[in-house]
C-alpha cells in the first residue's frame, strides 16, 4: 500500500483548504514528497479549486450602482435611505422601511405587520410567476378599495422589474386588471424599470408596455428616491 | 478613500466594508443560482437587510460570515417562494469573444457554470462558499446553520461531482448551462 492510499478524500481537501493543523499538514506534505500519486491528487483538487475560483472571478455585478455616476448616486441614495431607518430620523426624513419578502404573507399581511399603517407605499414586482403577480395585485386592488371607502389618502406604486415586467407587457393576463385599477383609483401607479426594458433590448426583445405604464430610470433609483421621501418599501 | 460620506463616522468602516463585499456576494450568488438578473436582486436583499440589521465590525472574517449567512438566507427564501412555481428555459452562455485564448477561456467557463448548474443545491452552496468566497469550514457551517462535519462531506461530494463532470465535458463541445429552476440531471 502506498501513501496515497492512506489518506482519504477529506484529508485532502482539508489540506488544500488550511483546515490541517500544522502536524496534519506537515505529514502529508511530507508523504506528498515520496509519493506521485498523492501529489497528483493534491494537484487535480487544487487545479479544480483554483479554476472554480478563476471562472466565478470573471462575474461582475451589473446593477445600476457601479454603470455611471448616476449609478453611484443611486446607491448613496438608497444606502442612504436605509441608514436613516436603521438608526433614527436624520434632517427630518422618518422613512419606514419595510423589506418584507416572507412568501407565505399576502401584501395586505405585510402591511398589517408594521407597527404604523403607511400611506405612501412602493411595491416592487421582480417576478413572472402568475400566482404572486395576481395575488399582489389582488391584493393593491383591495388596498385601494379599502382606503376609498375609509377616505384614507394613500399612494401607492407598484415598480415591476426584471421578469416583473411581463405583468406590463400589452399582451399581459393582468392588462385588464391594470387597466381596471387606473381607471378606478387615481392614487396608484404602474412603474417599469428602464434598465430591465434595457436588458429586455439587449437579448432582442422590445417590451411594449400598456399604457398605464411609466418608464423610470430605474428601480433602485425610483426606491431609494421613495424611501428617501419616507414611503415604505415592500417586495413581492 | 471612503466610498461614500456616511452619516455615523463611528459605523462608516463597517458600512464600507459591506458594499466592498459586493461584487464577492455577487459572485456566490451566481454560483447559486446562474442568472443575473436574480444574483444582482440577492445581493441587492442582502445588503440591506445587512444594513437595516447592521452590527459593529469586528473584524472582516466575522463579518464575513454573518453577511454570507445573510445571502444564503435570501436566497433559501427565494428558493421557498419559486417553489412549484418556476419555470425558467435553459439558457446559453455567450460571449463576443474572438481570439483563440479568449475563446478557450470561454469554454472553461462555460465548463465550470454548467458543472456547477448540475450540482444538487446544498453541495453548491457548499463549494461555493469555501472556493468562491475563500470562507473556512467553520465560517461556512456557521453560513449555513449545519454542522462542520456535514460541510466537508458535502464539500467532498461537490468536488468529486465537479471532477468527473469537468472531465466529461472537455471531451464534449459545450452545451448548456442550466439557470436556477431548472431540473438537475
Amino acid at each position: 500500500m502506498n501513501n496515497s492510499d492512506t489518506i482519504s478524500d477529506e484529508q485532502i481537501n482539508a489540506f488544500i483548504d488550511n483546515e490541517l493543523d500544522a502536524d496534519d499538514y506537515a505529514r502529508i506534505l511530507r508523504l506528498s514528497q515520496s509519493d506521485v500519486l498523492l501529489t497528483q491528487r493534491i494537484d487535480e483538487r487544487r487545479n479544480q479549486k483554483e479554476m472554480l475560483a478563476f471562472a466565478y472571478k470573471q462575474k461582475k455585478s451589473n446593477t445600476p450602482f457601479t454603470d455611471d455616476d448616476n449609478s453611484a448616486r443611486t446607491w448613496k441614495s438608497l444606502a442612504a435611505a436605509v441608514l436613516v431607518f436603521v438608526f433614527g430620523g436624520v434632517a427630518g426624513i422618518t422613512g419606514t422601511m419595510q423589506i418584507a419578502n416572507n412568501p407565505s404573507q399576502s401584501l395586505i399581511e405585510k402591511i398589517a405587520l408594521q407597527e404604523a399603517a403607511p400611506e405612501k407605499m412602493i411595491l416592487q414586482i421582480s417576478s413572472n410567476d402568475p400566482a404572486r403577480i395576481k395575488a399582489a395585485l389582488n391584493d393593491a386592488e383591495l388596498l385601494l378599495r379599502q382606503s376609498k371607502l375609509k377616505n384614507q389618502n394613500i399612494q401607492l406604486e407598484v415598480i415591476a422589474n426584471a421578469d416583473g415586467l411581463n405583468m406590463l407587457r400589452i399582451e399581459s393576463p393582468y392588462q385588464k386588471t391594470i387597466s381596471s385599477l387606473s381607471a378606478n383609483h387615481d392614487n396608484v401607479r404602474f412603474l417599469a424599470c428602464g434598465t430591465g426594458m434595457s436588458k429586455f433590448k439587449q437579448k432582442g426583445i422590445n417590451l411594449t408596455l400598456v399604457p398605464q405604464a411609466e418608464v423610470v430610470s430605474a428601480v433602485t433609483t425610483q426606491v431609494a428616491m421613495r424611501l428617501n421621501q419616507g414611503w415604505s418599501y415592500l417586495r413581492e | 478613500m471612503a466610498l461614500f460620506n456616511w452619516p455615523y463616522s463611528q459605523s462608516s468602516q463597517t458600512k464600507a466594508y459591506l458594499i466592498s463585499q459586493r461584487n464577492r456576494l455577487f459572485r456566490v450568488a451566481y454560483s447559486w443560482c446562474h442568472s443575473d438578473a436574480l444574483a444582482d436582486d440577492l445581493v441587492q436583499e442582502t445588503l440591506l437587510r445587512a444594513l437595516k440589521y447592521g452590527k459593529p465590525l469586528r473584524n472582516d472574517k466575522a463579518m464575513d460570515g454573518w453577511l454570507f449567512r445573510i445571502l444564503a438566507n435570501c436566497w433559501h427564501d427565494e428558493l421557498r417562494r419559486r417553489h412549484d412555481t418556476q419555470d425558467i428555459n435553459d439558457y446559453e452562455f455567450h460571449s463576443s469573444d474572438n481570439t483563440e485564448e479568449q475563446h478557450y477561456r470561454t469554454e472553461i467557463l462555460t465548463q465550470v457554470y454548467q458543472a456547477m448548474s448540475k450540482l444538487p443545491e446544498a453541495q453548491r452552496e457548499v463549494v461555493s462558499l469555501i472556493d468562491i468566497a475563500e470562507l473556512s469550514y467553520e465560517e461556512t457551517a456557521k453560513a449555513l446553520d449545519v454542522p462542520v462535519g456535514t460541510v466537508m462531506s458535502r464539500l467532498n461530494r461537490a468536488r468529486l461531482a465537479l471532477r468527473d463532470r469537468l472531465e466529461k465535458k472537455c471531451r464534449q463541445p459545450a452545451g448548456k448551462i442550466l439557470p436556477f429552476g431548472a431540473s438537475n440531471e
